[in-house]
């Protein structure tokens, strides 16, 4: 390959790493997080009290009350039946309002079988998740942002395949000393880079799919197909149309019955959701969503069926997928690791965490190739950007902790979703701001020890916060608590070496880098501070 | 830099939708097909944006995109007049 276009295609790998960089940290970092979406809901539901599990008839009876309260709630109901870690049922229906926009209702079964109405306030699996697909944007727009990212994002990957391919050989296990910096940072961005390259294309297809996936379509209805195309597309997407109301009342299947029906069409479907069309119209219909264990890459399945007779109108499961419903869900399944229980959970965190690294070593890499190795003052846009990238990605860590802590210390307060995101975006906007009235080493170290004193705090929150602690939580099998906690510990670990290792580099360290701290030596050359 | 950037990244996704379009127009209607094909839209995407920055000058690769779009588009509509595959 000619130099001339290695060159080209490192200055595209550059400019696109440092333009996605930020956001992809934030991205992969608390997307690590969300891959245990289930079992951060069960730590931040923590109840000393909880519910227990609840069987069929008690589904029907808050179906039954939340119809008879709400007749409104019959056009678009959701069921979530109780299942192991999310014990208790719970029903959701979307009022739609004048201005066109849907307000959530929400009920749950208490333990002594009284209807309550109001969301649960355990917010912080839903804001992370938010924050995975969003980077702290508004959540109207940022999803787009993202998909956009994900464009540069790709065109990262490829041109950093294409530029390593040369040294493919040479290079790929080799990680050379830190005594040289740059070459050091060269080589773990290019190890973790292309050791887990299949799995960072799968995620830039996926992402974009997911975030911007409409807009690919939108210009094929106008230049290729003349029938509608989210018509001919409905059954490979799994859209079932439900038919109109006709406006006469019917008795509601059961929902025992509901779920029989669907185990005789896809025998060992694990329902988590049952959605009502039309509760109590003739023309109703009731769609049994779950899961099946056979193995494949996308185990959804469903039953569509009357809510009224029990006729099945329609079954999806994995073995009947089309090519293209099969490369769909599947790029979805391996997106949202549906797949593979927890040893494909933690492969993708640790995974999440490196991915998280490649984005913050390609920043570093970028300040450190600049580096003026003769002068203590170093240049204005390598100390911008060193600053930036310690504010948001130390920022966003910090501020992720700081959720932690305010979910669990706000608990029974109803502003507890509220006060979850403020906590997030007032450490992570104060991070940034810090950084930047600091020199480039003091603000790294400074927010690294804020990190591991907010993250080491975590389980401490649960000692004072909850009545199980993390010396006690194994032995009772309390291990969302347990496992978080023991995260936490190793957290708050590394921060603090990360820490000190800033703090000793600044002191000992080359003093020609945005790393070093001023000396009495130096502070005539006008280094920065 | 940035114009060769704007140009590859805006104008490769309508070149790519036309190519894709041209396929699923130009080939016989197999429906298994329709929806991989819309799936390959953002790879497709991303290798038209790589290859844009081959190019010495933006306008270079701005010609070969729009050109590839214009064309596309005028041989979908040449094909469906003349009833020929469909999508």
């Amino acid at each position: 390959m000619k130099s001339s276009t290695i060159k080209t295609f490192t200055k595209v790998h550059t400019w696109t790493g440092l333009c996605a960089g930020t956001m992809l940290f934030i991205a992969f970092y608390t997307g690590s997080i969300t891959v245990f979406t289930h079992e951060l809901e069960g730590w931040d539901e923590y109840s000393p009290t909880p519910v227990t599990h609840q069987n069929f008839d008690q589904a029907q009876q808050l179906l039954d009350e939340v119809l008879f309260k709400n007749p409104g709630a019959a056009q678009a109901l959701r069921l979530h039946p109780s299942e192991p870690g999310h014990h208790g049922h719970s029903v959701y229906w979307f009022e739609r309002m004048d201005n066109g926009t849907f307000e959530t209702h929400s009920y749950y079964l208490s333990e002594e079988n009284k209807i309550i109405k109001g969301e649960n306030n355990a917010h912080l699996a839903n804001f992370i998740y938010r924050l995975h697909f969003t980077a702290g944007l508004p959540a109207s727009w940022g999803i787009y942002v993202l998909g956009v990212v994900c464009l540069i994002y790709a065109l990262a990957l490829v041109t950093g395949i294409i530029i390593f391919l040369p040294n493919f050989l040479k290079d790929l296990f080799i990680v050379r000393s830190p005594k040289n910096n740059k070459r050091f940072w060269l080589d773990a961005h290019n190890v973790v880079g292309v050791f887990s390259l299949p799995w960072h294309l799968m995620y830039a297809w996926s992402s974009a799919i997911l975030t911007i996936g409409i807009f690919f379509l939108a210009p094929f209805q106008f230049v290729a197909f003349e029938e509608d195309l989210l018509e001919l597309l409905g059954p490979e997407l799994g859209v079932v149309q439900p038919l109109e109301p006709s406006g006469e009342k019917a008795q509601l299947l059961p929902v025992a019955e509901a779920m029989r029906i669907a185990q005789e069409h896809i025998p060992g479907i694990e329902a988590n959701q049952l959605r009502y069309e039309h509760a109590g119209d003739t023309n109703g219909t009731i769609r049994v969503f779950g899961s099946i264990a056979d193995g494949s890459l996308s185990p959804r399945a469903s039953v569509t069926m009357s809510s009224v007779t029990g006729e099945v109108i329609d079954v999806s499961e994995p073995q009947q997928a089309t090519i293209g419903s099969t490369i769909y869900s599947g790029l979805v399944s391996l997106h949202y690791v549906t797949f593979g229980g927890y040893t494909a959970k933690w492969v993708y965190f640790f995974l999440g965490l490196a991915g998280a690294f490649l984005f913050f070593s390609g920043n570093l890499l970028w300040v450190e190739s600049r580096r003026k190795r003769r002068k203590t003052k170093q240049r204005k846009d390598t100390i911008f950007l060193s600053k930036l990238n310690i504010g948001v990605c130390v920022g966003c860590m910090a501020g992720v902790s700081a959720a932690f802590l305010m979910s669990r210390a706000t608990a029974d307060m109803t502003s507890r979703p509220d006060l979850t995101e403020y906590a997030y975006y007032v450490v992570f906007f104060s991070s940034v701001f810090w950084c930047f009235l600091r020199s480039v080493a003091n603000g790294a170290r400074d927010l690294l020890y804020l990190c591991s004193l907010l993250t080491l705090a975590i389980p401490i929150f649960d000692v004072i916060y909850t009545d199980m602690p993390f010396w006690r939580s194994p032995w009772i099998g309390e291990w969302e608590m347990f496992t978080v906690s023991i995260l936490s510990f190793l957290g708050a670990l590394v921060f603090g070496l990360m820490a000190k290792a800033v703090q000793k580099r600044s002191k000992n360290g080359d003093p020609n880098s945005v790393w070093a701290t001023a000396t009495p030596k130096t502070a005539h050359e006008g280094i920065v501070t | 830099m940035i114009a060769k950037s704007i140009v590859a990244v805006l104008l490769s996704l309508p070149a790519s939708i036309m190519l894709i379009a041209l396929f699923l127009q130009a080939t016989p209607l197999i429906e298994t097909l329709r929806f991989p094909s819309l799936l390959m839209v953002f790879p497709v995407w991303v290798a038209l944006a790589t290859l844009s920055f081959l190019f010495t000058k933006a306008r270079y690769a701005a010609l070969l995109l729009i050109g590839i779009s214009l064309l596309g588009y005028a041989l979908i509509i040449l094909l469906k007049t003349m009833n020929i595959g469909g999508a």
